[in-house]
């Protein structure tokens, strides 16, 4: 257990040192992929206020409050950019390609290695702007920390977190069956730009939909809402069961497509 | 026999194939192309619900009604797909693989290739587009009820066609950018959402306020998506459709004159080592 736990670190550390000097490479790239975070938190910035111009809130959420919505939002699009999305994205093209046999052959969990093994450092802005986002936005709405609000909401942002990385798993591990989603990479992308707003904008039909099947809501609004409103204990322990029935399902789902693996390449 | 006119045929046959080629791949790839344009859809779903919260809490969003701004959501996310034609990516792709010499050493223009090829998907995100919309705003159950003129309907499909040729001219110069760098994926990325916020894909771009309206209104970006939706909603006089058109031509003058002045200066540059 303690070498397995040793040989994970190692491998993580030679991706990570991987990743880092493929970023400083091309240090131009660097900083426009930086400006573009700049550039896109100011557009919504300016969205925000031209929307909500005339009136102070909607429905139940003022200016600051969908801040922090769009900040928890947007850490978890960093992270997810930064850590897995580059490695899962690889693996669809692997499996097209039959370069994923080398992968198999590794002596390592193919679940670990395909989502680590693309780190990218310049997506830590899009980390970096969700802070701010969310901070300001805490500042603005002169909401009161406690310790559970900020253990909750890092509890539902958690599971937002891991809904985030089973969806984009599982539909990079629907290339072993067919390619005709693989050009169609966006998708995910623009799915999750509907967590950017807080879910109650819906009808109630979808906002439970967005909550409790398909939850999107852990993604931004559940978050803030442990943030401003207080913690929300039944909301934690739900999204922590939906945790771990994502994480098994995707997991199962995964084996049990190998398991139906050509390796003819395509 | 009238040698020059075939001649023109036969240019005309060369880039036509382009454009058919164009739509045999993207067929090919049906279920993608469906999924792209509806992904453009899924974040403006969003805000659709968002204008329908503010109006049903009372409030407003400039002199639009709620009707105007469902239309102009949908209407913002077909224009931005149908005639952004984003050729840069392509471009660039030529250029870092070395692809563009098989181009160079053809007897054609590779601005006028690329052209017809990007040309080919308008029909597919047409049709993709108005289903899709006509769908949306359905689900939506707005009572949609807009007055419909002539000379906006005219104007609205004149200027959305002018924009495909303005947006193609612009991509290309973006595309162009890859002579010059190796990595090119941050300035792109800078610069689509630059010109999406600009184009007024997210909300009509008169909701700015003071200077900084007015220097987007006069820039070329508005051109693609705003202006010809607002024609469509009526929302213009005729000097309007004067002054607008002259920006047309203005900025299509200006932008062409730059997409030949920098493509001289890149086949300079150009090395054709493939990355």
């Amino acid at each position: 257990m303690i070498d397995t736990v040793g040989k994970v670190f190692r491998i993580t550390k030679v991706f990570l040192g991987y990743s880092l000097q493929k970023a400083m490479a091309y240090r131009v790239n660097f900083f426009f992929l930086y400006l573009a975070v700049l550039v896109q938190s100011v557009g919504e910035v300016i969205l925000l206020n031209v929307v909500l111009n005339q009136i102070d809130s909607v429905m139940g959420w003022g200016v600051y409050e969908i801040l922090i919505v769009m900040g928890f939002a947007k850490i978890i699009e960093g992270i997810a950019w930064m850590v897995y999305r580059g490695g899962l994205m690889d693996f669809s093209e692997n499996i097209r390609t039959g370069d994923i046999d080398n992968i198999l052959l590794k002596p390592l969990d193919l679940q670990f290695l395909i989502s680590i093994e693309n780190f990218a450092f310049e997506e830590t802005s899009g980390v970096i702007a969700g802070i701010v986002f969310v901070v300001v936005g805490v500042v603005g709405s002169e909401t009161v920390l406690s310790v559970e609000n900020v253990l909750g909401a890092i509890l539902a942002l958690s599971v937002g977190m891991v809904f985030h990385y089973v969806f984009r798993l599982v539909y990079s591990t629907v290339a072993i069956f067919t390619t005709a989603l693989e050009r169609a990479t966006v998708l995910d992308v623009k799915f999750f730009e509907l967590g950017r707003y807080p879910v109650q904008i819906f009808p109630r039909i979808v906002s439970k939909f967005l909550t409790y099947v398909i939850p999107i809501a852990f993604v931004g609004t559940i978050p803030a809402e442990m943030i401003v409103w207080g913690l929300d204990l039944k909301m934690v322990i739900t999204g922590l069961v939906i945790e771990i029935v994502l994480l098994v399902g995707a997991r199962s789902f995964l084996k049990w497509a190998l398991r139906k693996y050509e390796g003819v390449g395509k | 026999m009238n040698t020059s006119f075939d001649g023109r045929i036969c240019v005309m046959r060369k880039y036509l194939l382009f454009f058919k080629l164009s739509i045999q791949e993207y067929f090919e790839y049906r279920v993608n192309m469906l999924v792209i344009v509806l992904s453009g859809f899924v974040p403006f779903f969003a805000t659709l619900f968002l204008w329908r919260a503010i109006y049903d809490a009372g409030g407003s969003v400039g002199n639009y009604t709620l009707a105007d701004l469902a239309v102009y959501t949908v209407l913002s996310v077909s224009l931005r797909l149908i005639t952004s034609m984003e050729a840069h990516f392509s471009v660039a792709d030529d250029v870092r693989k070395g692809n563009l010499s098989n181009y160079l050493i053809k007897p054609m223009n590779y601005f006028w290739a690329r052209f017809f090829r990007r040309l080919g998907l308008i029909p597919i995100r047409i049709i993709g587009s108005l289903v899709l919309g006509a769908l949306f705003l359905l689900v939506l159950g707005e009572e949609i009820s807009i007055n419909l003129r002539v000379d906006g309907v005219i104007f609205f499909l004149l200027f959305s066609l002018l924009s495909v040729f303005l947006n193609y001219a612009l991509s290309f110069l973006y595309g162009c950018i890859a002579f010059w760098l190796k990595e090119i994926l941050g300035v792109y990325v800078s610069i689509w959402f630059t010109v999406k916020f600009l184009s007024g894909t997210f909300f009509p771009l008169d909701l700015l306020g003071g200077l900084f309206k007015n220097i987007v209104l006069a820039l070329p970006f508005q051109l693609g998506v705003y202006v010809p939706i607002i024609a469509l909603l009526g929302k213009y006089e005729m000097v309007d459709y004067l002054k607008l058109s002259g920006l047309y031509v203005f900025w299509t003058f200006v932008v062409f004159l730059l997409v030949g002045f920098v493509w001289k200066k890149a086949q300079n540059h150009y090395e054709s080592v493939g990355i």
